[in-house]
């Protein structure tokens, strides 16, 4: 494992999503960053790149990626790591994220994130593609808690602890999605305070804060609603144990105006305060 | 269990093939393992009723469904990219309606729209900014990198851009003659153009290689010693006043 560098950086942000793009180029929302999904500006040229360069020249930017496939068995793919690493020298981000997940083996892609097993086999291929992603990039990456809707027979970590093994022997960190804690706790019949209690201090540099819908036999991590207040609570928990942490309203579909997300942020920013002068805050 | 054997059959369930995540998962996986099979699908029209939105306008919801559930079953995505999905979608819709040549070639026209969006940069060369001291003997047309000619037997374009600006489609027609269109970028702005056979051969020509004197040369073969040199300064005329020249030299 390499040590590699992560400045610190606390703040809250937003995900920039094309139906604010001219509010964000006007540069007078009142965000400390944005966070954009890597592959919609993994591209050869044309608006998209343009305009993340304009709101880059006004805001800290967070990369998040979706098709990294870092639990994949087969490794990673290099056409891909080679465009992550353009964009990412290109913008200079605050850093890059994606998800534990796997999307696709043998040369197919879901575009999902599938779940993987936490067994020490997917242990050992996960800090393997963390290692080569790390010093492909020159910069340690993010890795997200996904949502998840089934959990195999065989696992030798939970989720969480899967989450800080991988943390502590590839030497990357966390970026702990709440809402995703609380639909796999619902789904996977966990509960996220108790997981919470198993991320060792000082991995997480990144919360995300979304909604979720209620389908036929499980939750669904469908980011189209306000964040309701059962993951407010667990946030709440999250800045008791882990600090001021970077922390943004992801919001993917039914996307509301941008006044809408940033009061929602403005709940998220007294949450973070008022959990930060609790006795219980790491901090 | 071996992980990579696992993450096999996961696949090979996505897409139907026979389900034998029975040994991985325990009993009660079904309803989860039924939103993965879902969203699989799901994530993928969504991607396609985004590329293809004039195609799924002019279809309608439910033969742009079919279309789409038969092109996914038959094409498993491949690309780190979601946006590369689709590359054939025009081909799986000629085979579905034969003899309606316009369901194809409006889904290839928004696909290459849709490659022309984030495609390469290329500045293009204005009148004014021409080199005054070209050498057009030997001098060679270089178009901007997003430019795409494809054939086309039916006026899709004029399809195309009726839905665009909601008005009321015109009546199909089919070309007696060979028609093309032409699309490109012009700063962050995809156009496209019907043209015809002649200069759907000289874009072509250039394209290849040609230099402005072979154009002339192979016009003034088609329609007149006279009229080669005329025609190929008409067209690189409007080829500049549109956008499609990146450099001439």
């Amino acid at each position: 494992m390499r040590t590699l560098d992560l400045p610190a950086f606390e703040g809250f942000g937003l995900g920039l999503r094309p139906v604010h793009y001219q509010e964000f180029l006007d540069g007078q929302v009142s965000v400390d960053f944005v966070e954009v999904i890597s592959e919609n500006f993994m591209v050869q040229g044309g608006k998209p790149l343009a305009i993340l360069e304009a709101v880059r020249a006004h805001y800290p930017v967070a990369m998040h990626g979706v098709s990294l496939s870092i639990g994949s068995a087969d490794g990673l793919k290099l056409d891909y790591l080679r465009r992550l690493k353009d964009l990412a020298e290109r913008i200079q981000p605050l850093w890059v994220s994606d998800h534990l997940c796997w999307t696709g083996v043998g040369g197919f892609n879901s575009h999902d994130l599938l779940p993987l097993p936490y067994t020490n086999e997917a242990m050992d291929v996960a800090c393997a593609n963390v290692n080569q992603v790390q010093d492909f990039l020159q910069r340690p990456i993010l890795l997200e808690n996904p949502s998840t809707y089934l959990s195999y027979s065989q696992a030798d970590y939970s989720e969480p602890e899967f989450l800080a093994e991988l943390c502590r022997r590839a030497g990357c960190y966390l970026l702990l999605d709440v809402n995703n804690i609380y639909v796999s706790g619902v789904n996977q019949g966990f509960n996220p305070y108790q997981y919470l209690s198993a991320i060792p201090k000082g991995y997480v540099r990144q919360m995300h804060l979304a909604g979720h819908s209620q389908g036929e036999n499980r939750l669904i991590d469908t980011h189209d609603q306000p964040v309701p207040n059962a993951v407010w609570s667990v946030y709440r928990a999250a800045c008791e144990r882990f600090g001021s942490v970077a922390s943004m309203i992801e919001r993917d579909d039914n996307i509301p105006p941008l006044s809408e997300l940033l009061d929602e942020l403005n709940i998220a920013r007294t949450v973070a305060s008022a959990a930060c002068q609790s006795e219980e805050c790491f901090a | 269990m071996s992980l990579l054997d696992m993450q096999r059959q996961f696949c090979s369930f996505l897409v139907d093939g026979p389900n034998v995540l029975d040994q991985y998962v325990p009993t009660g996986a079904t309803p989860g393992l039924a939103v993965y099979h879902h969203a699989y699908r799901a994530q993928l029209e969504e991607c396609m009723r985004e590329t293809f939105e004039r195609t799924w306008a002019w279809l309608g919801d439910d033969q742009f469904h079919d279309g789409v559930r038969r092109y996914i079953e038959t094409h498993p995505p491949v690309s780190w990219t979601i946006s590369d999905y689709g590359a054939h979608f025009a081909d799986t819709l000629d085979a579905l309606y034969p003899d309606s040549p316009e369901v194809g070639e409006l889904a290839l026209l928004d696909w290459t729209l849709r490659r022309a969006f984030d495609g390469p940069d290329g500045m293009a060369v204005t009148t004014e900014t021409m080199i005054k001291d070209i050498d057009w003997d030997h001098a060679r047309i270089h178009f901007v990198p997003t430019l795409r000619v494809f054939a086309v037997r039916s006026n899709c374009g004029a399809l195309w851009s009726a839905m665009a600006s909601e008005k009321v489609p015109p009546a199909v027609e089919y070309f007696a003659d060979v028609a093309a269109i032409r699309v490109w970028r012009e700063g962050h702005r995809c156009r496209f153009q019907t043209i015809d056979e002649l200069e759907m051969r000289a874009l072509n020509h250039v394209s290849n290689g040609a230099s402005f004197a072979e154009l002339c040369g192979n016009l003034a073969h088609l329609l007149g010693d006279n009229h080669g040199a005329s025609a190929a300064g008409e067209f690189l005329a409007a080829w500049v006043a549109e956008g499609l020249v990146a450099a001439i030299g």
